[in-house]
């Protein structure tokens, strides 16, 4: 009997129900609902990967209300000309014919946790054995005093990618010489630690590109120091000389106020005018995870370090954004990176798959000009419940020009490869 | 009982030991016995510093060419791989490695642990990886078309 495993036991299971009347019905009965909230990184890739491994062994319904996602990563490099809107938007379309998994195309509105289902907005309830929740970030519009989600059509945050990337785009396309962009960075914690510095380098890029010299770019941010800092700075100084201001809490002293008609950031300091404001506010975990009591304090959601199981309740993972991965950043990567492990400790759960003690791995790549890459990145594993990082590596400002384009080359592979890795 | 995967970790010298209880079959039933067995596996010892080893490059090679690769978990294991390693690459700055033969894999991947190839994100991946590690991923790759 020890050589039956659960899995041949449910084969035994099935052909016995073949001598009854619905056969299809008990077999569908009897595989487990994994149900995945978030088509991006974090879901997407705990879809793809949990029906690779699991064949037909596990019922997969990935709940995302857009019909094809535009990543967040690289959407930088669409705002300096780098890529195209369709080379960053994705459809779901192999993750449904090729892996057999249900997308439903709709926002997952509640999760009833002690029934263990999810109604969506189309007013279906899916139940499930295992819950993956990954909703990535909400945006918390009134942490920038004047600012509203209304008034993000007029000034973008261009956070989450799609239209709001869009409108960005036409706004900075419309800039004209001698005009000023002026950038709210956020707070900590947030997606893409170095994203509004690579995307000051793009529109930069973009200025300089069409002769707009006497324009400028003013950050106004809320920390002290930022990603890749010294990076970034000497590829500003480096390239856009004289073009980029940036300005942390001990010089402009607290935002104050902002009038998004007016185009103007009214600080401690001084009223920075601008023809184009682009706004990006403090942020919590998505909405979802909040209203199911998934979240603490901190707005995020506490996991488990081997598992990114939330501490919450057993029968839910939480992973990207929305967690609190220790160490981690919150990135496309990270997100990619800890749905291996959803997916590992899922199968455990379900099937008898074995679970190996967990890695973690984040890149995050910056374009700073033209095959002028730069990137920065660790590996993580659990210590004593955290997750923490265990090597890590960082572009520096002496290396060659070979070394940034190769770097820059790498990212174009990179994209490929993680896209190809959510959507197959 | 669901001793499955469980795993227990200790810290000797530099030496990381991680034990993992393996279970021939699986208790689904109440009652059904089960056949466990303990697996000492030994990790490298600078797994968790990043830094490479005392252990000369050679010798660091044929030991991992000797430890039995767990293609199960050379499989979980390149999941992290192929996030950028895909079947086929977009250039020629990620390079495909399913299908590289064995040996060639391992020595490759240890010149990046000991900084002796370039590339710093692939120094960090291997910085962290332990010889046994290292052995399951070659079996898995090796293996692949």
């Amino acid at each position: 009997m020890s050589s039956v495993t659960r899995r041949t036991f449910n084969k035994l299971i099935g052909a016995s129900a073949g001598a009854m009347a619905m056969p299809g019905i008990l077999r569908a009965q009897s595989r487990k609902n994994v149900v995945i909230i978030g088509g991006g990184a974090g879901g997407a890739t705990t879809a793809r990967h949990l029906a690779e491994k699991a064949g037909d062994a596990l019922n997969i319904t990935l709940i995302e209300d857009s019909e094809k996602y535009t990543t967040c990563f690289f959407s930088n490099l669409y705002l300096g000309g780098y890529r195209d809107f369709s080379s960053i938007t994705h459809g779901y379309d192999r993750l449904v014919n090729d892996y057999g998994i249900r997308k439903v195309t709709a926002r997952a509105e509640e999760i009833d946790r002690s029934a263990q289902q999810v109604r969506t907005s189309t007013g279906e309830t899916i139940p499930y054995d295992r819950l993956v929740v990954s909703p990535g970030i909400d945006l918390i519009y009134d942490s920038v005093p004047g600012y509203s989600e209304e008034l993000s059509e007029i000034a973008p945050h261009a956070w989450k990618a799609g239209p709001q990337t869009q409108i960005l785009k036409s706004k900075i396309d419309a800039l004209k010489n001698g005009d000023q962009v002026v950038m709210v960075a956020p707070p900590n914690p947030y997606r893409c630690p170095p994203g509004p510095y690579e995307r000051v380098s793009m529109i930069a890029h973009i200025l300089k590109s069409r002769g707009l010299d006497d324009c400028g770019i003013v950050v106004l941010d809320p920390k002290e120091k930022f990603s890749k800092q010294g990076l970034f700075s000497a590829g500003w100084e480096k390239y856009y000389p004289g073009m980029v201001e940036w300005y942390g809490p001990n010089i402009h002293g607290g935002i104050k106020e902002i009038d998004v008609e007016a185009g103007t950031v009214t600080t401690d300091f001084d009223t920075f005018g601008s023809a184009l404001l682009n706004i990006i506010p403090a942020q919590r975990a998505g909405r979802i995870a909040v209203e199911s009591g998934l979240t603490n304090d901190s707005g995020f959601c506490p996991i488990d370090a081997e598992s990114m199981r939330s501490t919450v309740d057993k029968n839910i993972f939480v992973l990207g954004d929305a967690s609190i991965a220790g160490a981690m950043p919150k990135s496309g990567s990270a997100a990619n990176s800890q749905a291996k492990v959803v997916v590992m400790h899922l199968l455990a759960d379900l099937t008898d798959a074995r679970v190996f003690p967990t890695r973690y791995l984040n890149t995050c790549w910056s374009l700073v000009e033209t095959n002028d890459g730069i990137k920065v990145g660790a590996q993580y594993a659990n210590k004593d419940g955290a997750i923490a990082s265990t090597s890590s590596f960082i572009s520096q400002n002496d290396e060659s020009e070979d070394i940034r384009k190769q770097t820059f080359e790498e990212s174009l592979a990179w994209y490929d490869g993680i896209t190809k890795d959510m959507f197959g | 009982m669901d001793c499955h995967g469980s795993t227990f970790r200790y810290l000797a010298r530099d030496w990381h030991i991680t034990g993992r209880i393996l279970c021939a079959g699986r208790c689904f039933i109440s009652g059904c016995l089960v056949v466990c067995g303990i697996v000492m596996i030994p990790h490298f010892a600078s797994a968790e510093t990043g830094k490479s080893s005392d252990l000369p490059l050679g010798e660091a090679i044929g030991q991992v060419l000797a430890i039995e690769g767990d293609a199960e978990y050379g499989a979980y294991l390149a999941t992290e791989c192929v996030t950028c390693h895909q079947q086929e690459s977009a250039n020629h700055a990620i390079p495909v490695i399913e299908g590289l033969p064995r040996d060639y894999f391992v020595e490759a991947m240890l010149e990046y642990k000991y900084r002796v190839r370039e590339n710093t994100l692939m120094q960090a991946v291997m910085g962290s990886l332990g010889l046994e590690e290292l052995s399951a991923l070659a079996t898995y790759f090796s293996t692949k078309d």
